[in-house]
């Protein structure tokens, strides 16, 4: 559970955020979207203490981030930075995923049963004692996201998890955390890529200006055509195809290829019955 | 004369053990390009498309090291031999980096560099600096620092600075995927400026499916080193088993157009929205047809 | 820490010509260098706050210089009046330790002239654009690859700076708390950000390697500039101006001595 109220924060010169009011619930998998400056970083970095509001609150599962410092919220808040680079600095990958949990003060024991844990989740099994700077992007995206879960917290940011990574190593990536959802955990996706936003999200809050702009299931967000045309966002290829073909009756909100394909073919099977 | 002529180019990185070796990182490759053809490179993470692009102007093998077998010819210069910096009078390049790539203190300078380098007069210096400028429509932002753009503005500059030595052939690895949605709008919005302006030849490493469908009149696939299709739009993104397998996505309409062929036993071929509603609607209108 | 180190503007320090501004850092660490005293100093290192203040640079600009070298300059201080004997009359005898004016002013010249130095070089980037820097360089004779290393490692190092604060905040999400540690484990705890930047740090370079090449570094020998220093009228008065302050105050110090004693001005 995540509150933030009436949350305000300036970097020198320049407003970042101007008044969140937000909650997010656990158990729930939300993306926060909008342009490169409109403040989801800033944000986002306020739910794990490395930012902390000049005026409002920030409430993390029951902790006031002003009061909290930022490795104790790191024991239930795990940020995927965007950059696994700026993270990856061990001899080898099991190192890597074992700093966390090190840093937690877990015991030998903990710390060994986690890493093994978080080396079969992510599967990395084989890269288990190469040193991670050596791997390729995709490989190292992994390492990152496996050394935050071995940490296990309750809430996951993924701060553009999947910019750079090809269509099949994004999904792969977003299909673990969707199971990770089903197990209870809260996730938080940043993200520019609307496909992935409509596939996976169940919320999805809008940013502009460090403000709050939209609120809605996926569904009810990228029928705003003149909200995301204003923010520069386009819906997916599918719903854009379905808002055309709206007047035929295919249902505006389709959100998936597999949806839309569903919805066709009952269309044309009735079109078919009722030519027939 | 073709602009890029590539026969079995095989190559492997140095490895990181002196008693170990690298996989190849790209194997097999026969590739011709014409000049004035846009051909866009599509693969997984990993499957050579950064390493295929940095072999047509040189930096593989000159800068990278490693192993390289076959031939690469571009322009009929031969991209082992030539340097990398004689290849870049003809070749253009955009990475996909852009704080790694601009390192002048204004806009104004990072486009004359390459022009400066190659030993130009400052009058033609500064012809081409402007024409750069307006294409990209950077005018506003000439003495801007490169670290107060956006990053669609940061990616149109370091366009704009591969423009100015005119290549003949441009070549762009992934240069959007850092970019958020109007980034990306922007310089595709540029490069089509650029193929109105100039018949160049351009090889473009990309995720975007939807910019793809619309600009390229080729589509390379690489998966794990090697090109499992090489066909126009229409053909390449009718193969979605193929492409899922070498994990890249093609427009979301093709997925339609496939799962409709598969379930109705049709032969629908769209790839671009524009004709996914004609024939979607024609289809509904038309039910037996 | 500080965005960028050339800081667009159009004041009198930034038009003038990149060479004049190299004679009038010369001539000002000539004259730093050469005085002694401690009163001669603090007024230089005002001046300089003046000038950089009426060139443009704001404020928190000067005061972030400020916070980059204050640690050193006390440092300085204190440890030059503990470890060197002071003549005259002591304020405070105990054991090795003798303190006097004379002493204290001492150490003063030596941290104040650390910020004097850090001033002049900070006016001079601040107001001096990658290209005349390396210009002015080149027309001193430094081979141009010499040149926009120095540009270019200067033009990285808010972006080290950038990335270090990244690289912290990254590695504090894993639990890194570097708030709880004293002042020696901290410094160990910084050993994984310092791995991870470096790490970066390679990367960029190599990508950046990459970029000169594909932007015909070296394709001539004769590389051409699309702009040139051109010397006006003014340029002119200020570098006459500033060799003949320089060298009357320098014949003053070294001929009559003004300026050469910690806390007297004359002799």
């Amino acid at each position: 559970m995540v509150e933030v109220r009436g949350a305000h924060y300036r970097y020198p010169g320049v407003p970042a955020l101007n008044g969140i009011d937000v909650d997010l619930n656990e158990g729930e998998f939300c993306a926060l979207v909008g342009q490169n400056g409109s403040g989801k970083t800033t944000l986002a970095k306020h739910l794990n203490g490395l930012l902390k509001p000049d005026a409002g609150s920030v409430t993390v599962f029951g902790h006031d981030t002003r009061r909290a410092s930022v490795g104790e919220l790191a024991r239930e808040v795990g940020y995927v930075f965007q950059n696994p680079d700026h993270q990856i600095f061990s001899a080898n990958v099991r190192n890597e995923l074992a700093f966390g949990p090190r840093n937690l003060g877990l015991s030998n024991g903990d710390v060994r049963a986690r890493t093994d844990e978080a080396l079969c989740a992510f599967g990395l099994e084989a890269y288990a004692d190469l040193p991670p700077a050596t791997l390729g992007f995709g490989l190292r995206r992994l390492v990152s996201v496996a050394a935050v879960y071995a940490m296990r917290p309750r809430l996951f940011v993924l701060d553009e998890p999947t910019a750079e990574l090809d269509w099949r190593s994004a999904h792969d990536l977003l299909d673990r955390f969707r199971a990770l959802h089903e197990q209870g955990h809260t996730v938080l996706l940043i993200s520019h890529d609307m496909e992935l936003v409509a596939e996976y999200a169940q919320r999805v809050l809008l940013m502009r200006d460090g403000r709050i702009v939209a609120d809605a299931p996926p569904a009810t967000f990228f029928s705003q055509r003149e909200l995301l045309a204003d923010a520069h966002l386009t819906p997916p290829q599918v719903m854009r195809l379905a808002q055309r073909l709206g007047d035929t009756g295919i249902p505006t909100e389709t959100l998936t290829v597999d949806a839309f394909v569903a919805t066709y073919l009952a269309l044309l099977k009735q079109r078919r019955h009722n030519a027939g | 004369m073709l602009a890029i002529e590539i026969c079995d180019l095989a190559y492997r990185y140095p490895a990181w053990r002196h008693d170990g070796q690298a996989p190849y990182a790209l194997h097999d490759i026969n590739l011709s390009v014409e000049a004035g053809e846009f051909v866009a490179l599509m693969g997984h993470t990993g499957a050579g498309k950064s390493t295929l692009c940095m072999a047509i102007n040189g930096l593989v093998p000159q800068a990278t090291g490693g192993a390289i077998h076959g031939s690469v010819r571009v322009l009929g210069q031969d991209v082992r031999r030539v340097p990398v910096a004689q290849l870049a009078r003809q070749v253009g390049f955009v990475f996909q980096d852009p704080e790694s790539q601009l390192f002048s203190s204004t806009v104004v300078q990072e486009i004359a560099f390459g022009p400066e380098n190659l030993g130009l007069p400052a009058a033609e210096i500064k012809t081409r600096v402007d024409w750069a400028l307006e294409l990209m429509d950077l005018v506003g932002l000439r003495d801007r620092g490169p670290t107060q753009l956006s990053g669609g503005e940061k990616q149109r500059v370091a366009l704009a600075a591969a423009l100015a030595m005119q290549p003949e052939v441009l070549v762009l690895d992934e240069p959007t995927s850092g970019l958020d949605p109007r980034g990306t709008a922007e310089v595709f919005a540029a490069l089509e400026r650029i193929r109105a302006e100039r018949e160049m030849t351009v090889i473009l490493a990309t995720q975007e499916a939807e910019q793809v469908a619309q600009f390229a009149q080729r589509v390379v696939v690489l998966s794990e080193g090697a090109i499992v299709l090489d066909a126009p739009p229409a053909q390449a993104f009718a193969q979605t088993n193929l492409l899922e397998q070498a994990g890249v996505a093609p427009p979301q309409v093709s997925l339609v157009a496939a799962a409709l062929n598969a379930q109705l036993g049709l032969e629908l071929s769209f790839y671009q929205i524009d004709a996914a509603e004609r024939a979607l609607r024609a289809l509904l209108a038309d039910p037996r047809g | 820490m500080l965005a960028s180190l050339y800081i667009p503007a159009d004041s009198w320090l930034h038009r003038m010509d990149a060479r004049v501004k190299m004679l009038l850092v010369t001539c000002g660490l000539a004259l730093v260098f050469s005085t002694g005293n401690v009163w001669v100093m603090i007024t230089i290192v005002i001046t300089e706050q003046a000038v950089l203040l009426s060139a443009g640079v704001s404020g928190s600009r000067v005061r972030g210089v400020w916070q980059v070298i204050w640690v050193t300059v006390a440092l300085v201080f204190v440890l030059w009046v503990l470890c060197y004997p002071s003549e005259g009359p002591a304020l405070l005898s105990w054991w090795r330790l003798h303190i006097s004016w004379a002493g204290l002013a001492r150490g003063a010249v030596v941290a104040v002239r650390l910020a004097a130095v850090a001033f002049l070089l900070f006016a001079w980037l601040f107001t001096t654009s990658e290209t005349n820097l390396i210009l002015s360089l080149q027309w001193l004779g430094l081979p141009y690859t010499w040149c926009l290393t120095l540009a270019m490692g200067l033009r990285y190092v808010p972006t080290m700076g950038e990335l270090f604060r990244m690289t912290e905040e990254a590695q504090q999400a894993r639990g890194l708390d570097l708030s709880r540690l004293g002042p020696l484990a901290r410094a160990r705890a910084y050993a994984p950000i310092t791995v991870a930047m470096l790490i970066s740090a390679l990367r960029t370079a190599t990508n950046l390697a990459h970029a000169l090449d594909a932007r015909a570094l070296g394709a001539t020998t004769h590389r051409t500039s699309l702009q040139r220093l051109q010397i006006r009228p003014a340029d002119v008065l200020w570098a006459a101006g500033a060799l003949t302050v320089t060298a009357v105050l320098l014949v003053l110090r070294f001929g009559l001595g003004w300026g050469a004693a910690p806390i007297r001005l004359r002799g």
